[in-house]
């Protein structure tokens, strides 16, 4: 059976621009041929504010261990930024995905935020002076691509991961990944 | 006192494996060793020396084989069973049938069998059995009003009685069978003067608990002889008791184990093996693409749409056409981006050996309008390589524009709208057409893609697991624990034959 595991941390969030703290919570989700032996494949990062060049530095630790008996359904992460104001209300100023990397080795990796607008004028007013922001229903739609055409979002900034993959036993199985 | 008087009888338990009609029992009987049973001077004294020397060493073992509950009789029931007249019940109407068969013949060492009802069946304590609920019954009578004056008058000693049954177990199933010597004297005619037997191996199977009850137990003929006798009278003859279990071999339980462990063995290798590979001769590419963001365009509120022209050869199974989401603006490090974040997975199947044309991905991308109109903001063309490996790509979009500058202007500015291109294939192969307009640059489109490709390896891939260490150190431990058991049960056993004993 492959092994695959995924080492890392999720380092910061860039140019979300946003006046209050903000946090992550990321799930890592796979194929049916995927099983998680060890690790945690979801949690939640510290909240932080962001600093003079637009960054919020979360360094939040990844260490998961995979196993597969297919290589269909490679991990995928799924983001999602929340900030948190100074009363203690929290809402989501962004989602994001991308797969893990497939090559062995050290990756940096900036994944895309966005987040569903404001379409009318009653709400950009109301998210302005009150907060909250639209919420996706079904979260399905991060990272699968098929139904998101019906979205109109606003871009938000990026967060950067910095992934160690090491493989094992891939070959064995004629997979080839370089 | 129990020391100073010699018995080497003791009681063997068999836990059955198979049914019974498979064993054999063997009882060996032998005259003793003794001085009166030398032979006589003035019987061998004609004779040759070689014949003498053989009569010495010939040997005086008579064996006797019986099948479980095989009836074979002595010379009195054969006379007895003969006739008639003398059988009344089912049992010995058979036992007539089964004389006239002209094989049968008399035999010294013969058995009863369960049909007989000769001896008593064994005892057995209830030691640990909770109370029945009959039991509970026989309770509740004798707490009966009308009858307490009677159970009043119970004698102590019936009490006790009562009170040491309890412990019996009366509903333990048992079939016996006996095998008996017959020393009985009989005259010239066969007829009995003097009737004589000796219980010679006594058989118990419980068929509540499937188990094989032997007194005495299996003795070897030369080392530990059982003599023949019957309370304080002791024959002439030694004999041995063998039972055979028929199949049953030394070490079949650990063969068992092993196979056992053998199939757990196959089956976890085949689970840990089970890796989903392509068909032999066939190779799988799963491309991940990735529309990561799009810059430097002029309108706001962007999609990207994409077309993804796949050559014949290969299967795929996969959106091939589709659009992200509408993404209005940020702004960063003094430009506007567009964030999409789109995944695209892809799982190709193509025969290996063959030459394929690449893969195109088109990207057209898109605005929309405050008032809905959408408007292409530039065209893009990529060409997939479906070497493993992880690529990143900047995209410079392109769109066409007439070639009056006015024209194409105003065209925008009014009327917007419509895809500009038609057939894509200008894309793909523009020398192909001839072009009556001109591109201008657009903006950019960050994309980011992963391969992946398996093929049935020429590599053998049936290594052995890790876990291969594990699961013989696993085997190691059932083994020891086996042992451990068979040591407990054997035991266990041989406590049951210590009632006997005493």
């Amino acid at each position: 059976m492959a092994e695959l595991h995924i080492i890392g941390q999720i380092l910061s969030a860039i140019d979300f621009k946003e006046p209050n703290s903000l946090f992550c919570r990321y799930s890592v989700q796979s194929g049916p041929n995927w099983t998680l032996i060890s690790g945690h494949s979801e949690g939640q990062t510290v909240s932080g504010k962001e600093n003079f060049k637009n960054c919020v530095d979360w360094i939040h630790p990844l260490d998961l261990h995979y196993v597969c008996k297919g290589i269909q359904g490679w991990p995928k992460i799924i983001l999602q930024v929340s900030c948190l104001d100074s009363i203690g209300r929290s809402w989501v100023v962004g989602y994001g995905c991308c797969t893990i990397p497939s090559t062995p080795g050290y990756h940096t990796i900036k994944v895309p935020c966005w987040v569903p607008a404001a379409t009318t004028v009653t709400e950009r007013l109301r998210q302005f002076f009150i907060g909250g922001a639209h919420e996706l229903a079904q979260t399905d739609l991060i990272n699968l691509g098929s139904d998101r055409f019906k979205l109109i979002t606003q871009s938000k900034g990026d967060i950067e991961l910095n992934i160690c993959i090491v493989l094992r036993n891939f070959i064995q199985f004629g997979v080839e990944y370089k | 006192m129990q020391q100073l008087k010699k018995n080497n009888k003791t009681v063997g338990i068999y836990w059955l494996k198979e049914s019974l009609e498979n064993v054999t029992i063997v009882v060996k009987v032998k005259s003793k060793e003794e001085i009166m049973t030398l032979p006589k001077f003035d019987e061998y004294k004609d004779r040759s020396y070689e014949e003498n020397i053989h009569v010495l060493n010939k040997t005086k073992i008579n064996e006797y084989k019986f099948k479980w509950q095989e009836k074979m009789f002595s010379t009195h029931e054969f006379q007895k069973y003969s006739d008639t007249y003398n059988c009344s019940t089912e049992t010995e109407l058979k036992y007539h049938d089964m004389i006239k068969d002209p094989e049968m013949k008399p035999q010294k060492v013969f058995t009863y069998v369960n049909e007989d009802y000769h001896l008593p069946l064994p005892v057995v304590e209830n030691k640990n059995k909770p109370a029945s609920v009959p039991k509970l019954n026989t309770c509740f009578e004798k707490l009966n009003i009308n009858s307490i004056g009677s159970f009043k008058n119970d004698s102590t000693s019936v009490g006790y009685l009562f009170k040491s049954q309890e412990n019996i177990s009366d509903h333990e199933q048992w079939v016996t069978m006996h095998v008996v010597l017959d020393n009985s004297e009989y005259n010239e005619e066969s007829q009995i003067l003097f009737k004589q037997e000796y219980n010679l191996v006594s058989l118990y199977h419980n068929i509540t608990q499937n188990y094989l009850m032997v007194v005495p137990d299996v003795n070897n003929l030369h080392f530990n002889p059982y003599n023949v006798e019957d309370g304080d009278n002791i024959l002439g003859y030694e004999y041995g008791v063998d039972i055979d279990f028929g199949k049953e071999e030394k070490g079949e339980d650990m063969e068992h184990l092993l196979n056992n462990l053998l199939k757990k063995w196959e089956k976890k290798k085949k689970q840990l093996l089970n890796f989903e590979m392509p068909p032999l001769g066939m190779k799988k590419t799963f491309i991940t693409f990735e529309i990561v963001s799009a810059f430097g365009f002029e309108m706001d509120n962007m999609y990207i749409e994409f077309q993804i022209k796949i050559p014949d050869d290969i299967t795929v199974n996969g959106d091939r056409k589709g659009r992200t989401h509408v993404s209005k603006s940020s702004r960063s490090e003094d430009d506007e981006v567009w964030r999409f974040g789109h995944v695209l997975e892809l799982e190709l199947e193509y025969a290996t050996g063959i030459e394929l044309s690449r893969l195109k991905v088109v990207l057209e991308a898109i605005s929309v309008d405050w008032w809905g109109r959408h408007r292409t903001e530039g065209y893009s063309c990529l060409t997939l390589t479906l070497e493993p490996g992880e690529y990143k790509q900047i995209l410079s979009c392109s769109r066409p524009e007439e070639l009056d500058v006015v024209e194409a202007e105003s065209r925008r500015f009014f009327v917007g709208g419509c895809h500009l291109i038609k057939d894509l294939d200008v894309l793909i192969n523009p020398q192909m057409h001839e072009a009556n307009f001109r591109y201008v640059s657009s903006g950019k489109i960050s994309v980011l893609w992963r391969t992946l490709s398996q093929t049935q390896s020429s590599v053998s891939h049936t290594y052995l697991p890790d876990t291969s260490t594990d699961l013989l150190k696993g085997a190691e431990a059932v083994l020891k624990q086996y042992k451990k058991a068979k040591a407990t049960l054997a035991a266990a056993t041989k406590s049951f034959t210590k009632p006997e004993e005493q």
